[in-house]
C-alpha cells in the first residue's frame, strides 16, 4: 500500500482516539493560554452597562442542554450582570424561555445549582421575577408582546402575574412598549428572527443583544447593528465575557459556568489544530494521490 | 365524498384566519379597528394552547409505535425490551412532574423531576449532539479536499476563521483575529445576508402559496 | 425524603454511565448505545409534557382569583379545548378531516404571523443595513480608505465590497440569465458564498469542539454537581465499558467461513452400472 492510500485508509477511530487524547491532556494540565477579549464583547458589556435606571430587562434562555456548554457562561454571567446592574440602577429583570428545556436552567441559575448567584439583595416579585415556560414559539412572543399577563398569566411556581401583593413589578410590564432591552441566550428557532418579526416590529426602539452558539454566528451578523447591538460568539464569546466580569467580581471565575466556560479555552485551541492538521494531512493524501494517477 | 370532508374547506379556513390576523395588523392597532386586536390577540392565544396542548400526539405516537414492537415481539429477539423501557421513562417523567407536581404545588419544580432532567436528561442530550465533533473531525480528514478554486476558497476561509477563534492563533500570529474578524463581517456577511433576503423571498412565496390554497402538503394525505 | 449527598451522587453516576454509553457509539454499535439512546428518545418526548400541560392548565383553566382562563369568567376557552381534542383525530383514519381544520387555524394564524412581518422586519433591514455610506470620514473629515488598525470597520473598501458582494450573491441565486454580465456577477457572487461557507464551517468547528469539551469536563469533574463522584465513575464505567465493549465485539464476531469442500471428480464411463440390454 503507497503512502498516499495509507493516509487515506486510516480507520476513523484512530483520529477519534487522537481527538479524545488531545483534549484530555489540555484538560487534565492547561496552559492558561491568553485570551484576548474582542469588541463584540465588550460592546455586550457596554450595552448591559448602560441600560437606564428603572429599565425593564428580559433575560430569555431559549436553550437546551445541548447547548448548555457552549452558552452556560453566558447565561450564568448574563443573569449576574443583571443582578448587579438591578443593585447599581434599579432595573427589572424579567425571565422567561420559549424552550421547555430553558425553563429548568433558568431556575438553577438563581437558585445557586451552578455556583452561588449573588442576587445583591434583589427581591423576588418586586426586583425580579421568572415566568418560565411560554408555549408555541412565534405565537406565544405574538401575544406576549400584545398583552402580556393573556399570554403568561402566571409565573413558574403558579403565582397570578396580576397579583400585585406578589409580584409587583408585574403591573408596570403589560406589553413589549415596556421593555427597554431583550437578551436572549438561544440555541436555535425560535429566537432573535422570531423576536424580530414580533417584537421589535411593535417596539423599534427595542434593543437586543443575543447569546449565540458559534454555529449560529453567521445568522446574526447581518443583522448587526441594525437591529443586534451586539451578540456573544460561542463558547469563545463566553470565555471572553466571563473573564470581562472576573475583572469587576473575582468569584464569578471561579463558579461553576465561569470554570467551564474559561477551561474550554486551552482545548478549543490544541482541538482546533487537531483539526486543521487532519485538513491538511487528508489534502497532502489526496495531492499524493493525483500525481500518482497522472504519473 | 361530502364537502367538509375534502380539503378544500381547511384551505378556506387557513385562508380566512390568515387574512384576519394580517389585517389585524394594519387596521387593527392605532385604534382604526381596536376590536380587530383583542380577536386576534384571542385567536393567538388559542393557538398557542392549541400548539402546547397537542404535545401529547407525539407522545401518543410513540408510545402506540412502541406497543406494536413489544405485541410482534418474536422468541429469541429482544430488542422488544427497549421499547418497553420507553414506556418506563415517559410514564416516569409523566407521573412525577404532572402528578407529583400538582401534588406537592411545586409543579416542574418537584425534586425528583429536576433530577431526571438533571442527570438523565442534560448529560444524554449534551452528549448526543457532542459526538458530532468527531464526525466533523474525521470528515475533514477523509473529505474536505480542495479539489477546485472554491472549494480551496472554502478551504483557506474555514482555516482562518478556526485559528481566529482558537486563543492559539493569537498567540502565533495575532493577525489571525484581525483577519478572522475581517472574514466574518465582511464577505461572511455578505453572503450570508444574500441567502437571508433570498430565504426572505421564498418565505413570501410559500405563504401565499398556502393563502392560495396551491401548497396542500400540510393538511397530510389524501382528498 | 432522599438525602441530597445521595442524589447527587447517584446523579454523578447515572450522568457518566449515560455519556459514556453515547460515547461507545463511537467503538462500534451496541446495546449499551442502544439504551441509551432509546432512554434519549423517551425523556425527550416525556419532558415536555409537564411543561406544556402547566401552561395549558393556566391558560384555559386559569388559577383561582385570576382572570384569566374558564374559572376567570373566559368561557370561549371551551373552543380551544374542542380545536385542541379535534387535533388528536390526527390518529385515526375515519376522522383524519376533522384534524385539518384545528390545523387549518394553527397554519392559518402562523403564516399570517409571519407574512405580515416579513417584509419590515427581515428584507427591508437587510435591504438598508447593506447599502451603507460608501464615503466614511474621520474625526478631521478625510474620507477612510481602509484602516489597518480597524480592519473590519467602516471604510471606502469594505462598505463598497459589502454592497458588490451582497447584490452579486442574490443575482446568482435569483438569475440563470447566460449574459456575459449575469453569468460574471454570479461567480462573484460564489466567492462570497464559498467565503461565507468556510466562516461558517470554521464556527461549526468551535461549536462541536465545544459541545465534546463541555461533555470531557462534566466526565473530568470541571463544574459538575458532584466532581469527585463524577471522577471516580469515569475511570470505574469507563474501564468496565472498554471491557465489555471489547468482549462483546468479540463474542459478535463471526466465525470464519469452513474453507468450501473439494468437488468429486465426475463418475468415468467405466464406474457407470451397465443395465441388462443397453448397447453401453
Amino acid at each position: 500500500m503507497s503512502l498516499s492510500e495509507k493516509i487515506e485508509r486510516i480507520d476513523r477511530r484512530v483520529l477519534y482516539a487522537l481527538l479524545w487524547v488531545v483534549v484530555l491532556f489540555i484538560l487534565l494540565s492547561p496552559v492558561n493560554m491568553p485570551v484576548v477579549i474582542g469588541d463584540l464583547t465588550k460592546e455586550y458589556h457596554r450595552q448591559i452597562e448602560a441600560i437606564p435606571s428603572n429599565a425593564i430587562v428580559v433575560l430569555a434562555f431559549d436553550l437546551g442542554p445541548e447547548g448548555w456548554p457552549e452558552l452556560g457562561g453566558m447565561c450564568y454571567g448574563s443573569m449576574q450582570h443583571l443582578f448587579w446592574k438591578i443593585h447599581e440602577k434599579h432595573i427589572k429583570v424579567v425571565m422567561l424561555t420559549y424552550w421547555s428545556t430553558g425553563a429548568a436552567l433558568i431556575t438553577n441559575c438563581f437558585g445557586g445549582v451552578y455556583g452561588p448567584m449573588d442576587k445583591m439583595g434583589a427581591v423576588y416579585g418586586v426586583d425580579w421575577v421568572n415566568l418560565g415556560y411560554i408555549a408555541a414559539g412565534e405565537v406565544g412572543m405574538s401575544a406576549f408582546a400584545t398583552d402580556v399577563w393573556a399570554a403568561k398569566p402566571t409565573d413558574y411556581q403558579g403565582w397570578l402575574v396580576s397579583d400585585a401583593s406578589k409580584l409587583p413589578i408585574m403591573q408596570q410590564v403589560r406589553s413589549i412598549k415596556d421593555i427597554y432591552m431583550l437578551i436572549s441566550i438561544e440555541s436555535g428557532t425560535p429566537g432573535f428572527e422570531e423576536y424580530n418579526r414580533q417584537w421589535w416590529t411593535r417596539k423599534s426602539t427595542l434593543k437586543i443583544l443575543v447569546g449565540a452558539l458559534g454555529v449560529s454566528i453567521p445568522g446574526y451578523e447581518p443583522y448587526r447593528p441594525a437591529r443586534i447591538q451586539s451578540y456573544l460568539g460561542g463558547g469563545r464569546g463566553a470565555a471572553e465575557y466571563i473573564l470581562l466580569l472576573g475583572q469587576t467580581d473575582p468569584k464569578i471565575l471561579t463558579s461553576q459556568p465561569g470554570k467551564i466556560a474559561v477551561g474550554v479555552t486551552d482545548a478549543l485551541s490544541t482541538s482546533h489544530m487537531l483539526v486543521i492538521v487532519f485538513v491538511v494531512i487528508g489534502n497532502i493524501g489526496y495531492f499524493l494521490r493525483l500525481r500518482r494517477k497522472q504519473q | 365524498m361530502t364537502w367538509y370532508k375534502r380539503r378544500e374547506g381547511p384551505l378556506i379556513v387557513t385562508l380566512i384566519v390568515a387574512l384576519f390576523v394580517i389585517f389585524e395588523w394594519y387596521f387593527g392597532e392605532g385604534a382604526v379597528i381596536p376590536e380587530a386586536t383583542t380577536v386576534s390577540g384571542q385567536v393567538q392565544l388559542f393557538v398557542a394552547f392549541i400548539l402546547a396542548f397537542v404535545i401529547g400526539v407525539g407522545a401518543v405516537s410513540v408510545l402506540r409505535l412502541h406497543w406494536h414492537r413489544i405485541q410482534r415481539r418474536k422468541p429469541g429477539d429482544y430488542s422488544w425490551i427497549y421499547s418497553g423501557w420507553i414506556f418506563v421513562v415517559i410514564i416516569l417523567f409523566v407521573v412525577t412532574g404532572i402528578f407529583l407536581g400538582a401534588l406537592s404545588g411545586l409543579r416542574t419544580e418537584e425534586p425528583s423531576y429536576k433530577w431526571m432532567y438533571d442527570y438523565v436528561f442534560m448529560p444524554l442530550s449534551g452528549t448526543m449532539y457532542s459526538i458530532l465533533a468527531f464526525f466533523i473531525a474525521s470528515g475533514a480528514y477523509r473529505a474536505f479536499r480542495a479539489r477546485t478554486a472554491e472549494a480551496a476558497l472554502l478551504l483557506i476561509a474555514g482555516t482562518l476563521v478556526m485559528l481566529g477563534n482558537a486563543p492559539i492563533g493569537g498567540v502565533i500570529w495575532p493577525g489571525f483575529m484581525d483577519i478572522n474578524t475581517w472574514i466574518q463581517r465582511i464577505p461572511m456577511m455578505a453572503g450570508i445576508r444574500g441567502i437571508l433576503l433570498g430565504a426572505g423571498i421564498g418565505a413570501i412565496a410559500m405563504g401565499i402559496r398556502i393563502l392560495t390554497g396551491r401548497e396542500r402538503g400540510y393538511l397530510g394525505g389524501g382528498e | 425524603m432522599i438525602p441530597e449527598w445521595l442524589a447527587l451522587t447517584a446523579g454523578a453516576w447515572v450522568g457518566v454511565f449515560l455519556t459514556l454509553a453515547v460515547f461507545s457509539f463511537l467503538y462500534k454499535e451496541n446495546p449499551i448505545f442502544r439504551f441509551a439512546e432509546y432512554t434519549f428518545v423517551a425523556t425527550g418526548v416525556g419532558y415536555w409534557i409537564a411543561y406544556n400541560l402547566y401552561y395549558c392548565y393556566d391558560l384555559a383553566i386559569g388559577v383561582p382569583g385570576g382572570e384569566a382562563g374558564i374559572l376567570g369568567g373566559q368561557w370561549w376557552w371551551i373552543f380551544a379545548f374542542l380545536l385542541g381534542i379535534i387535533y388528536y383525530f390526527v390518529l385515526t383514519k375515519k376522522y383524519f378531516w376533522l384534524y385539518r381544520y384545528s390545523l387549518a387555524v394553527i397554519v392559518g394564524v402562523g403564516t399570517g404571523l409571519t407574512l405580515r412581518t416579513l417584509i419590515q422586519a427581515q428584507f427591508l433591514t437587510l435591504v438598508t443595513s447593506t447599502f451603507m455610506n460608501l464615503a466614511p470620514t474621520d474625526k478631521a473629515g478625510n474620507i477612510i480608505i481602509f484602516n489597518p488598525t480597524s480592519p473590519a470597520g467602516a471604510s471606502l473598501i469594505n462598505n463598497l465590497l459589502v454592497v458588490v458582494l451582497v447584490v452579486t450573491s442574490v443575482i446568482y441565486f435569483f438569475f440563470t440569465s447566460e449574459t456575459k454580465v449575469i453569468k460574471n456577477a454570479g461567480r462573484i457572487g460564489r466567492i462570497a458564498l464559498m467565503t461565507a461557507f468556510g466562516a461558517a464551517y470554521g464556527n461549526t468547528i468551535m461549536t462541536r469542539m465545544n459541545l465534546f469539551i463541555g461533555r470531557t469536563q462534566y466526565l473530568l469533574g470541571i463544574g459538575g454537581l458532584a466532581p469527585q463522584d463524577q471522577q471516580i465513575a469515569f475511570v470505574v464505567i469507563g474501564i468496565t465499558m472498554i471491557i465489555v465493549l471489547f468482549a462483546y465485539s468479540y463474542l459478535m464476531k463471526k466465525p470464519p467461513e469452513e474453507a468450501p469442500k473439494p468437488s468429486p471428480p465426475p463418475e468415468t464411463e467405466a464406474k457407470r452400472p451397465r443395465r441388462k440390454g443397453t448397447s453401453t
